[in-house]
């Protein structure tokens, strides 16, 4: 009676398992039984075996070309910054144990003699007021130590420096290095911080692919480095709020209008590297192959971004 | 450096890969590849998310094969990173990448283009839009046994769970894929 009742069940919950034959072959027999005379698990088998054979047509695609370049690099990018920020912590902290105990000495010598020569605790104790300094801000952040800066300078130098002297080939692999102080981030931090979270087009140049996204603080503002890569060409825009002012090492910027964008242009004849932007944000485009109408493009990309973000 | 060829034993490549041989690394990379960029395709449904998730998977497993002490397959374990990365990713570009609004493969007949390869070609096109539209928790079962080829036993594996859940779950992606592709009946090459 029992092993009639079970030929009644309905084998919904089976049939994909009966499909692919992965059932025991008493349970396979049942769920074949059953389909020979239920109208509505047959009909339901018959969903599953198309399903089936549709999904079959989901073969293995091949990865694409480039795609272990651009591992590569992030890979050797990712152990050398980690490598050196442990080193650089290291180095911090020995330093610091050191520079700590000879401070001490020193502080305590000079009160010493202040007591004995100028007899501080009968004076003010007050030094005469220091002017408001102008920190420079570096990649790697200011000095701690010093007052709030006026104007923080994000300093590209170093970068447009190695970049005026690389020939074609390692132009590529220069432009998409990361500026001194960057780390990669996740690709939705980047796009927010450089503004860019309201698009849908991901990428300001057709081909070319948003491949790495790097982040560094100066003073108190965010400075998002954006790679963008297509085959053995790159380009980088760099993203900065409009407090930040950008500084180029030995090279100068002149007015420049490209394609009806006005903009800066690093005055160097072996690259094409545009500032640009106003309002909230501030950009430097920094390239080597790109022609004036894909840097007009890339310019209009992110201004046009800015826009959308609020930026009037 | 050591000199690792893809006909070594995988074990020793991912020694090597441990001790952070690049060659090694490009052997793992390029015996894994396909099987990556596959499912994260077919995940996403789209090759610049399946660009990034390869990258990202391939990072991950460079700097957390430390971690992988063969105690199940590799495969297995790679299966996993796969599919969390993708899923992520999914999660990253909902509002960047949205995907196509339902589309109207099934308006496919064998009265259009009259070539079967260009039916073929529309038909898997079809077939990856909608599978890409599946939750994950169904479309994981439905890529593991279809773009890989697992057992339901693998595939439990692979996913944590029991192999009468990823049943269930191939049964409703199957019930889910015959709805959406309806029309295709009678057209399928």
């Amino acid at each position: 009676m029992r092993f009639w009742k079970r030929w009644e069940e309905h084998v919904t919950d089976d049939l994909s398992a009966y499909s692919d034959c992965m059932l025991p072959p008493q349970e396979s027999a049942r769920v074949s039984e059953h389909l020979k005379h239920c109208e509505s698990c047959a009909h339901e088998y018959d969903e599953v075996r198309f399903a089936g054979t549709l999904a079959r047509h989901l073969a293995r695609a091949s990865a694409p070309e480039g795609l272990w370049s651009s591992i590569e690099r992030r890979w050797l990018e990712r152990t050398t910054t980690a490598w050196s920020a442990t080193e650089q912590s290291r180095w911090l902290t020995l330093r610091g144990s050191w520079l700590a105990g000879v401070g001490a000495l020193l502080a305590l010598s000079l009160v010493l003699v202040a007591l004995i020569r100028f007899d501080l605790p009968h004076r003010a104790t007050r030094p005469p007021g220091t002017s408001e300094m102008t920190s420079v801000g570096t990649a790697a952040g200011g000095s701690k130590s010093t007052p709030a800066p006026a104007l923080a300078h994000f300093n590209l130098g170093t970068y447009l420096e190695t970049l005026k002297a690389a020939s074609p080939e390692q132009s590529y692999r220069l432009v998409s290095a990361a500026s001194p102080g960057f780390v990669t981030v996740e690709k939705e931090e980047a796009l927010r911080m450089a503004g860019l979270s309201a698009l849908k087009k991901m990428t300001p140049l057709p081909g070319y692919r948003l491949l790495t996204y790097r982040a560094s603080r100066v003073g108190k503002s965010e400075v998002v480095q954006l790679v963008y890569e297509k085959g053995k060409e790159a380009f980088s825009v760099f993203v900065a709020p409009h407090q930040l002012k950008f500084s180029y090492g030995k090279e100068s910027c002149i007015d420049a209008k490209v394609r009806d964008i006005r903009c800066q242009k690093v005055d160097c004849p072996f690259q094409q590297s545009y500032v640009f932007g106003g309002g909230r944000y501030l950009c430097a485009l920094v390239s080597k192959s790109l022609t004036a109408e894909q840097a007009a493009a890339v310019m209009r990309y992110f201004i046009s971004a800015h826009k959308r973000n609020g930026d009037k | 450096m050591m000199a690792v060829t893809v006909n070594e034993p995988q074990n020793d490549v991912l020694e090597a890969c441990r001790r952070g041989d690049q060659d090694a690394l490009r052997v793992l990379f390029e015996a894994h590849k396909d099987r990556v960029y596959s499912l994260a395709l077919r995940f996403t449904g789209d090759g610049t998310a399946a660009w990034d998730v390869t990258q990202e998977v391939f990072i991950k497993v460079f700097s957390k094969l430390r971690e992988f002490r063969n105690q199940s397959k590799f495969e297995t374990w790679l299966y996993r990173i796969v599919l969390n990365a993708c899923i992520d990713e999914q999660r990253r570009n909902k509002r960047f990448v949205p995907f196509a609004e339902h589309h109207q493969h099934n308006q496919i007949s064998e009265d259009q283009p009259q070539e079967k390869s260009y039916v073929r070609r529309q038909v898997t096109e079809a077939v990856q839009q909608a599978v890409a539209r599946l939750s994950p928790k169904v479309k994981a079962p439905i890529l593991l046994r279809y773009v890989e080829g697992l057992s339901y036993t693998e595939i439990a594996e692979a996913l944590g769970c029991r192999a009468g859940t990823v049943a269930a779950r191939l049964n409703r992606g199957h019930k889910i894929l015959a709805r959406e592709l309806a029309g295709l009946r009678g057209v399928t090459p």
